[in-house]
């Protein structure tokens, strides 16, 4: 049996050894074999399109469908956005506007497959009384669009840009920031606390990445089905996913790299542990970050939709949510400066991080600076120069300030599919955040750490309940 | 039209919590006056039914009749045939709406079958369609001339011929029965059948109205009405009256889907013969409302020349199509 595969193995390091020499192809058959399944796959493909041997399956009649990708209200006029995501030309025959046949323009009556068309309806429409808009197909077929709660469109005025940035602030930057203020108090906590408080970040970001996804998935069924945004979704998480771990990895080789002098002194563990934990934050304050501009997204689409008068419960809701936020981001930094049991050393032995002990100048390049070869005293000054007030605020923008670009985008743009896209992306960054504090929380595993990551999608549910 | 419910499209914005109810109207919205809409007659459509595709002109529904092909019996008895032909249609039902229906005599409603109370009646229907059809008439005939499954129903391509004697006098409607009994009435395989009393009526200015309605996208609710199959047709062209002439209107509801409709007519009143079937008005009114299958003649005059309004009191109905105008010369 050993023989056996001894020999094989052989066999398949010198494939040209003890049977007959094969000749080498000649140039033309290689380049015709390399060429030939791409021929064969454009035959395959025109075959099955024009062979009719799909249609012979599918058989039934094309289904209209259209979408109503944006609806924009200004005084006794409503003007919708729509788009034929069927498989078939549609023509808008009539308008309906709360049951009843309302005399309208529309700039091509006639839609082509995915083609785009503005529907113009005069309608004296009321603050805050829902609106019911049907759109009557020359078929017979009805596209309806619901508006809860009309309100004005948001033109994009500077004074509106502003006082969207405002809400921004508010609801996001300011409160994360605010959370980051307890750092110094976690920082005197022990090591069972901080291994806590990183389950409790965990717990954080996994709701949030259940929640955006909710959301994402929700909005992606409004868009509908020739778009398909779900696919679109899928597209922006999973390809966000990926960048983000690229990044991450990239950031690790090249930090092994240009560490690799040092290696010996990071035995003792404590430069890289420290280094660590700032990486860490700046990772979760990145996906609080994206997360934050599907926040924003979401609310300045609601908003824009007429639900502007939940705007003052959305921002508490939002700013309470956010406070946890900063919490989440200061516990990887409160639990660097420790002893290296601490759950951070696990990164650097973590076969999935790269080699043990390299040491990094901190991350992103040029936040913080300096390896620390020396515990004790060293550890304690670098904390300081590593964590200033500028590496703090600068945090706390990165996770916050984005809600300001998600605001101007859902409140004054149409939503439709690239607010999906947005949501998929920033679900795919958030669930790359948390694979990376999960690889940290999962190595030392204990009741206080569960019943902490409880805890916190408890908070999280219920803090969104107030939004 | 069903509606969306709210909850519904809350959730299609979702988890960022939209739920919270309240908030009260921030800014005060100005009054605005929309002047498209305020002319006599004045409709939501846009655009015009091609009359001439459809094979049928609203005018044509509402005053002709088929009196069918007279002959003697022996006995001196008028005797009265008729042909229907039932076939498949795309009929417009408003302006750019095409219905696939189910037509006799290629319209919708079917001819109006008129006779006189006593005259033998024979009416053919021949079934051009891949379905089976049957006609079946309210009032009085034998149980196999009845038009229900089992009892004189046409198969594709065959026909039929129904006899029984006209009456009671009144106004009656006749309508296909076959199984799905709902789907085969609101295609459109209906029409009115009137039996004059012996001494016939008062002269009068006559019309026929059918009070109909299309489920254009086949979900169980209608999303035009009508009266006599296009939606707002004698808005865009007016009957035409007299001042102080006598006239009067065979109304029958054939509405599938809403169990009940209503003609309203502005600025008089009418004499209510219910059915038809007596000569004395059961009241004066300016309203009937009728469950699916009831009709009325109903008998009124304009005393000054004006355009007069008449329409659905289902204002739901009026918007959507059921309105028309008379105007009184």
């Amino acid at each position: 049996m050993y023989q056996a595969r001894r020999r094989s193995a052989r066999t398949l390091d010198r494939p040209t050894g003890p049977g007959p020499v094969r000749p080498a192809p000649s140039r033309a058959l290689r380049v015709a074999l390399a060429l030939a399944p791409l021929v064969g796959l454009a035959v395959l493909v025109g075959v099955l399109l024009f062979g009719n041997l799909v249609h012979t399956v599918s058989g039934g009649v094309p289904v209209e469908s259209v979408a109503v990708e944006d609806v924009r209200l200004s005084p006794g006029t409503v003007e919708l956005r729509v788009r034929n995501d069927g498989q078939t030309p549609v023509t808008l025959s009539q308008v309906m506007v709360d049951d009843a046949f309302r005399p309208f323009h529309v700039s091509s009556p006639t839609l082509g497959r995915l083609a785009s068309s503005t529907v113009v309806v005069p309608y004296p429409w009321q603050e805050a009384i829902p609106l019911h808009v049907a759109l009557l197909t020359s078929t017979g077929t009805v596209v309806e669009h619901e508006i809860p709660s009309p309100s004005r469109t948001p033109s994009g005025a500077p004074a509106t840009f502003a006082m969207l940035a405002l809400i921004g602030l508010a609801m996001a930057a300011i409160p994360v920031a605010l959370g980051l203020l307890w750092l110094p108090m976690l920082r005197r906590a022990s090591a069972r606390v901080t291994g806590a408080m990183l389950a409790f970040t965990l717990g954080l970001l996994a709701f949030l990445l259940v929640d955006t996804t909710a959301e994402g998935l929700e909005l992606a069924a409004g868009v509908g089905a020739g778009l398909n945004g779900v696919g679109v979704f899928a597209l922006g998480a999973l390809g966000a996913l990926a960048i983000f771990a690229a990044v991450e990895s990239l950031g690790s080789v090249t930090r092994s790299s240009s560490a690799r002098p040092s290696a010996g002194r990071s035995s003792s563990g404590r430069p890289g542990v420290r280094v660590a934990g700032m990486r860490l934050a700046w990772l979760v304050a990145v996906g609080i970050g994206l997360h934050n501009l599907g926040e924003g997204l979401a609310v300045g689409t609601a908003m824009r939709i007429g639900e502007v008068a939940l705007g003052a419960a959305l921002v508490i809701g939002f700013a309470i949510h956010n406070l946890t936020e900063g919490v989440a981001i200061a516990a990887p930094l409160a639990s660097s400066p420790q002893p290296p049991t601490y759950p951070q050393l696990r990164l650097n032995q973590d076969p999935l991080s790269g080699p043990a002990g390299k040491l990094d100048p901190g991350w992103p390049p040029g936040e913080g600076g300096a390896c620390h070869p020396q515990g004790g005293p060293g550890a304690a000054g670098g904390r300081a120069a590593g964590v200033s007030v500028g590496a703090l605020l600068l945090l706390a923008a990165v996770a916050g300030l984005p809600a300001i670009p998600g605001l101007w985008l859902g409140g004054l743009t149409s939503g439709g599919v690239w607010a999906v896209l947005g949501l998929g992306i920033a679900a795919g960054a958030i669930a790359q955040v948390v694979l990376s504090v999960g690889r940290l929380v999962v190595h030392r595993p204990s009741p206080l750490a569960a019943a902490s990551f409880t805890a916190a999608v408890g908070v999280m549910y219920l803090t969104g309940l107030l939004a | 039209v069903r509606r969306l419910g709210r909850r519904g499209f809350l959730g299609a914005f979702g988890g960022a919590g939209l739920a919270v109810a309240g908030g009260a109207a921030a800014a005060a919205q100005p009054h605005h006056h929309d002047p498209g809409m305020s002319m006599p007659g004045m409709v939501g459509t846009v655009g015009e039914v091609d009359h001439e595709r459809n094979g049928f002109h609203p005018d044509e529904l509402l005053r002709s009749y088929d009196w069918g092909e007279v002959s003697r019996a022996a006995d001196g008895r008028t005797v009265r045939e008729y042909h229907l032909v039932a076939s498949e249609k795309e009929i417009e039902v408003a302006p750019g709406v095409r219905y696939p229906a189910w037509v006799y005599n290629g319209r919708v409603p079917g001819p109006t079958i008129r006779a006189v109370e006593g005259d033998l009646l024979r009416i053919t229907l021949e079934n051009r369609t891949d379905h089976l059809h049957s006609v079946h008439f309210h009032g009085y005939h034998p149980a196999e001339m009845d038009g229900i499954p089992g009892a004189r129903e046409a198969a594709p391509g065959a026909s039929v011929t129904y006899e029984f004697t006209a009456s009671p006098f009144g106004l009656h409607l006749y309508h296909c029965h076959s199984l799905p009994l709902r789907m085969h009435i609101a295609r459109g395989l209906y029409g009115a059948f009137i039996v004059d009393p012996p001494g016939g009526r008062p002269k009068a200015n006559e019309l026929v109205m059918v009070l109909n309605a299309f489920d254009t996208d086949f979900n169980a609710s209608n999303e035009v009405y009508a009266v006599n199959t296009v939606a707002f047709a004698y808005a865009a062209a007016p009957i035409q009256l007299r001042a102080g002439e006598l006239v009067r209107a065979y109304v029958v509801n054939v509405t599938e889907f809403d169990p009940v409709n209503s003609i309203h007519l502005h600025a008089t009143m009418f004499d209510l013969f219910r059915t038809g079937t007596s000569l004395t008005p059961h009241e004066l009114t300016d309203v009937v409302t009728m469950g699916q299958a009831e009709r009325h003649v109903i008998e009124f005059r304009y005393r000054l020349p004006g355009q007069y309004m008449f329409h659905a009191h289902q204002t739901e109905f009026t918007d959507l199509g059921w309105m028309g105008m008379f105007e009184v010369t």
